[in-house]
């Protein structure tokens, strides 16, 4: 009401009648698309690049950003049970995949103490979410630290973009519901979601892996005036986790003494504070301040495997032992705060820079694992140019240099060229470094106990970061008036320093504990593809993704433990002496499995048609060989071939006043390919990702 | 006395020829009622422009109705509002074709129209359709958003028409209702066209405005530079130079006929162009110079039909 008022009298208010005056042709506008909002072209980026749009999460029926990385040329998928979520590049498979930058507007998400991801409890809606930009490659000099192999960069959906309300509820396998609320003003724009979403896992007979999470998240713009604006954004999530599995082998109905059943839960909050500011010629400064912190707590977790035995048998017990001496509480907290700076300087017509700095500060208290709380102060400073040298090509060069608060100090140069042959045809060359600094759970770990499987002792010799160097050559082909793009490329990514787990780190039998090295150094090659092709004036889209990988590892500088000549005081048969079942283990499990920890071809199509307005037929296929899953335990089985068809259907019911009802059903592995979800325990016990399906309706008003 | 007749009027005619040749300088008086940097921009040219013509002409400024002139130039709508109750002739610049159409219908009734003239600011309607159809040539629906309909609407009907484009427009109601009209509009449309409509398109609103094309992938065609550089893509419109210009021939035209032309749109125009905007989002668009060049060539095949 009070807005209705003031409309007529928004602007000149002197001129009574619109038009009138002539005001509409003079009047100074603010720069609004300035370089920092605007999206760089694809064929001008200096890496490969993926973008995910709303059109694509919305055809491809997943519910959550892992599932959503499907449609990423190269990337893994895969689940540690149901509910922990694995994503990872270049066979970085394990569970706290930990070598690639995951940003939500501009926030950097993986957590301190592992450097993973915890995906699950992400206080997120998959509604709210504009589009996923996911470099292929390094990526420092524009993404920050940890931008090893690539980057996850989740642009969610302008505060302007949600004007009006939505509620959606999904049941079936899902059972999911949400309520989003927005409003746009003349000078504060806003957006409110509230929500939860679970699902019952895969066989809650034998996993333990029901989960349930709620969230909200509030994402607010204030713009007093034409050149500033501040934003703000926070949200919270508590999930519910279900966590333990059958011992299969036992067939008595029980769980794994060592992995009981029970309920975990975690928190996650964050907030997060954005000014920017426009001057005159397009140049901008923005600084964001973040907080973040996350919180998990496992009721019940196995400290020493051969006491939780007990819960089978008291013959594992000494005298005296209460199987409850076995088990024990465990809360780990975790913090990040963030400063950056950044600034976009149009140097000239034809030459942008953006630099800037951040300060970080990341704790972690994780008892089992750190044994202490451990904080780390890093900062960075950054610097990318690009350059257009002349209408034809594009320079992009740029460095981050940072201090890892570890006591490395560390550049990562990137230069890329990007050569348009035509406006259709465009080549780029490029070399990249990254750096990766150890994470907290590699520098510090010291636990003596066995949630991992064995005792573990700080690295014996300070970890130096991991290098990666990557060339690229890539083809991008644009053509526009039949509707089709092309993007391809091929890529040399060697790395040194790996850190890896080193089951050999100290000599000392029985146990032989574990600790982190750098053990390897590695070179991943491959090609990878992307068709898109869009007709119905865009409405309906056919999308192909391949690629091709190949993984190979040395042994960087032969550790000492090599070469240790003492007969094996276990195993003297097998093993010549305990060198040789270093370089036994060494060679097999490692370097002779390390081609399987990438997919050697994998596949994902996605299609979507319109149909008469109101239907959407959409339907994503994913084909993934036969691979390892990389850094657990070595006896794990393969993973096996994964062919999956997901097929979505939505129908649209127009109301009066631009309101309408979606009703949408959704079958995922619709042809019961019944592969691995992810390689370390539900092959063994059998636990299988069937088909599923649920129907969701979404009202928007 | 026929002869001496004949004297008499050669006498007389030479007397007028001298008197025309020798004729006191066309009295120009500039109405510049509103301050400003483009209505002094405008003042500083027209001399210039004049100069350069040859035009003897005694030009001065006031902010009010000037005592003696031979023609206003009434620089604005709110000098075209003074003006209207002069009795001399009057040339309005930098007007809107709203607002001078809206004076017109005050003109007192026995005025001769040609004496009440104007150079407007607003393109022609096919020059902005022609804009579209050379920078974006696979761009068919135009969206159009509007607070209170327009005659420029009924123009830009009837030549979208004509050049095979279909208008999709959307009328807003209230305040409340600009952004949700907007997004419903974007669903439809493969570019926006912006019009002089100040309710609609200002400081205030053209945020939300750019960013929302800007995220359904539908560029803005604006108004002017001011539209280009917060991020439309490119926007034809006429500069206070050649606006100058074209005035200074209608004061050319006074001064050889006796009157002024009738009301004109701006005869030469520049286009300008945000590459980077363009890049963005993934369009190919050519140079201006191309533009313009693509848009006279459509004018004059427009004319030759």
């Amino acid at each position: 009401m009070l807005l209705s008022a003031l409309w007529l009298c928004t602007q000149p208010c002197q001129a009574e009648e619109v038009g009138i005056s002539e005001d509409s042709f003079f009047q100074e506008l603010p720069v609004v698309l300035t370089a920092s909002r605007l999206r760089q072209p694809m064929a001008e980026t200096p890496s490969a690049m993926t973008v995910i749009d709303r059109k694509m999460i919305e055809a491809s029926g997943f519910r959550t950003v892992p599932e959503l990385m499907r449609l990423v040329p190269g990337m893994y998928v895969g689940f540690a049970d149901a509910n922990r979520p694995v994503v990872s590049f270049h066979g970085s498979s394990d569970e706290l995949a930990r070598r690639m930058q995951v940003l939500i507007d501009g926030r950097s998400i993986y957590l301190p103490p592992h450097g993973g991801v915890s995906w699950a409890d992400l206080p997120l809606l998959t509604e709210d979410i504009e589009r996923i930009e996911v470099v292929r490659g390094p990526s420092s000099a524009s993404h920050g630290t940890n931008s090893f192999y690539g980057v996850i960069n989740i642009i969610t959906r302008d505060a302007l973009a949600q004007n009006g309300g939505s509620v959606s509820v999904t049941r079936g396998f899902a059972s999911d519901a949400s309520a989003r609320f927005g409003s746009v003003g003349e000078q504060f724009d806003y957006r409110f979601s509230v929500g939860y979403r679970s699902d019952q896992g895969l066989d809650n007979s034998v996993l333990n892996d029901h989960n349930l999470t709620t969230l909200a998240n509030f994402r607010g713009n204030y713009h007093p005036n034409t050149t500033d604006s501040l934003e703000v954004q926070t949200g919270s999530s508590n999930g519910v986790y279900g966590l333990g599995i059958l011992d299969v082998n036992l067939h008595n109905g029980l769980s794994r003494p060592e992995d009981p059943f029970r309920d975990t839960k975690a928190q996650s909050d964050f907030q997060q504070l954005t000014w920017s500011h426009a001057w005159t010629g397009n140049d901008e400064t923005k600084l964001t301040f973040s907080h973040t912190t996350h919180d998990s707590f496992d009721p019940n977790i196995c400290i020493n495997s051969r006491i939780c035995q007990g819960l089978q048998s008291s013959i594992f017990l000494n005298p005296g032992e209460k199987v409850t001496d076995g088990f024990t509480k465990q809360a780990v907290k975790s913090e990040r705060n963030e400063l950056e700076l950044q600034n976009t300087t149009q140097l000239s017509e034809s030459n942008r820079l953006v630099w800037g700095g951040e300060v970080r500060r990341d704790y972690a208290d994780y008892p089992l694992l750190l044994v202490i709380p451990h904080t780390i102060n890093a900062w960075q400073v950054f610097a990318h140019d690009e350059w257009h040298i002349t209408s034809a090509a594009v320079f992009n060069v740029g460095t981050m240099f940072e201090s890892n608060g570890m006591g490395h100090q560390n550049n990562s140069p990137r230069a890329a060229l990007n050569y348009h042959f035509t406006p259709q045809h465009t080549m780029r060359m490029g070399i990249s470094t990254a750096t990766r600094s150890p994470v907290m759970s590699e520098a510090f770990i010291a636990a003596n106990n066995t949630i991992l499987g064995g005792g573990y002792v700080p690295p014996q010799t300070p970890l130096m970061p991991e290098k990666v160097l990557s060339k690229e050559i890539g083809y991008l082909g644009e053509f526009r008036s039949v509707g089709i793009t092309v993007d391809a490329r091929a890529y040399i990514d060697q790395v040194s320093n790996l850190v890896w787990w080193d089951k050999f780190v100290l000599l000392t039998p029985p146990n032989f504990p574990d600790s982190f090295a750098n053990l390897f150094s590695a070179e991943y090659k491959g090609v990878d593809a992307s068709v898109k092709y869009h007709w119905n004036e865009g409405r309906s889209f056919l999308v192909a993704n391949y690629a091709y990988q190949q993984a190979t590892a040395s042994l960087g500088n032969l550790p000492t433990q090599y070469y240790n000549a003492t007969p094996d005081p276990i195993d003297p048969v097998t093993y010549s002496s305990i060198g040789d079942r270093v370089r036994q283990f060494y060679q097999v499990e490692y370097l002779g499995h390390f081609s399987q920890f990438v997919p050697k071809n994998s596949v994902s199509l996605l299609v979507s048609q319109n149909i008469a307005d109101t239907w959407q037929f959409s339907a994503g296929y994913y084909y993934r060989e036969a691979m390892r899953v990389g850094d657990v335990s070595p006896d794990v089985t393969m993973e096996g071939t994964m062919r999956r068809l997901d097929l979505r259907l939505a129908k649209t019911f127009k109301l009066e006043k631009g309101r309408n009802v979606e009703i949408v059903a959704v079958v995922q592995n619709a042809t019961q390919d019944k592969y691995t979800k992810y390689g370390t325990i539900n092959e063994v016990a059998n636990v299988l990702f069937t088909r599923r399906g649920w129907l969701t309706a979404n009202l928007n008003f | 006395m026929t002869r001496i007749g004949k004297y008499l009027v050669t006498i007389v005619s030479l007397g007028l020829l001298a008197c025309a040749a020798q004729a006191e300088p066309l009295r120009v008086a500039m109405l510049m009622a509103d301050e400003g940097s483009v209505y002094r921009a405008f003042a500083i040219s027209f001399a210039m422009e004049t100069e350069r013509k040859n035009l003897a002409l005694n030009i001065s400024q006031t902010d009010a109705l000037p005592a003696n002139a031979d023609l206003i130039v009434a620089v604005g709508i709110k000098s075209a509002t003074i003006a209207l109750n002069s009795n001399v002739p009057v040339l309005s610049v930098l007007v809107s074709k709203a607002g001078f159409e809206k004076l017109l219908h005050d003109l007192p009734a026995q005025r001769e129209k040609n004496t009440f003239s104007a150079i407007y600011l607003d393109q022609p309607s096919k020059r902005q359709l022609d804009l579209i159809t050379a920078a974006l040539p696979e761009a068919k629906n135009i969206g159009l958003l509007y607070s209170v309909p327009s005659p420029e609407i009924a123009g830009l009907r009837k030549a979208a028409t004509e050049s095979r484009l279909v208008l999709h427009e959307q009328k807003v109601d209230s305040a409340d209702s600009l952004h949700r009209d907007l997004q419903s509009l974007l669903q439809k449309s493969n570019v926006l066209l912006a019009v002089p409509d100040a309710q609609i398109y200002n400081s205030t609103t053209m945020r939300n405005i750019l960013l929302a094309t800007y995220h359904s992938g539908v560029p803005l065609v604006g108004l002017s530079a001011p539209y280009v550089r917060a991020g439309a893509l490119c926007a034809v419109f006429s500069t206070p130079d050649q606006i100058a210009a074209q005035a200074a021939d209608a004061t050319r035209q006074l001064v050889e006929t006796g009157r002024l032309p009738m009301v004109q749109y701006p005869a030469e125009f520049e286009v300008m162009v945000n590459q980077q905007v363009a890049r963005s989002l993934g369009i190919q668009i050519k140079e201006p110079a191309a533009l313009i060049r693509q848009i006279k060539a459509a004018a004059n095949a427009g004319g030759a039909k």
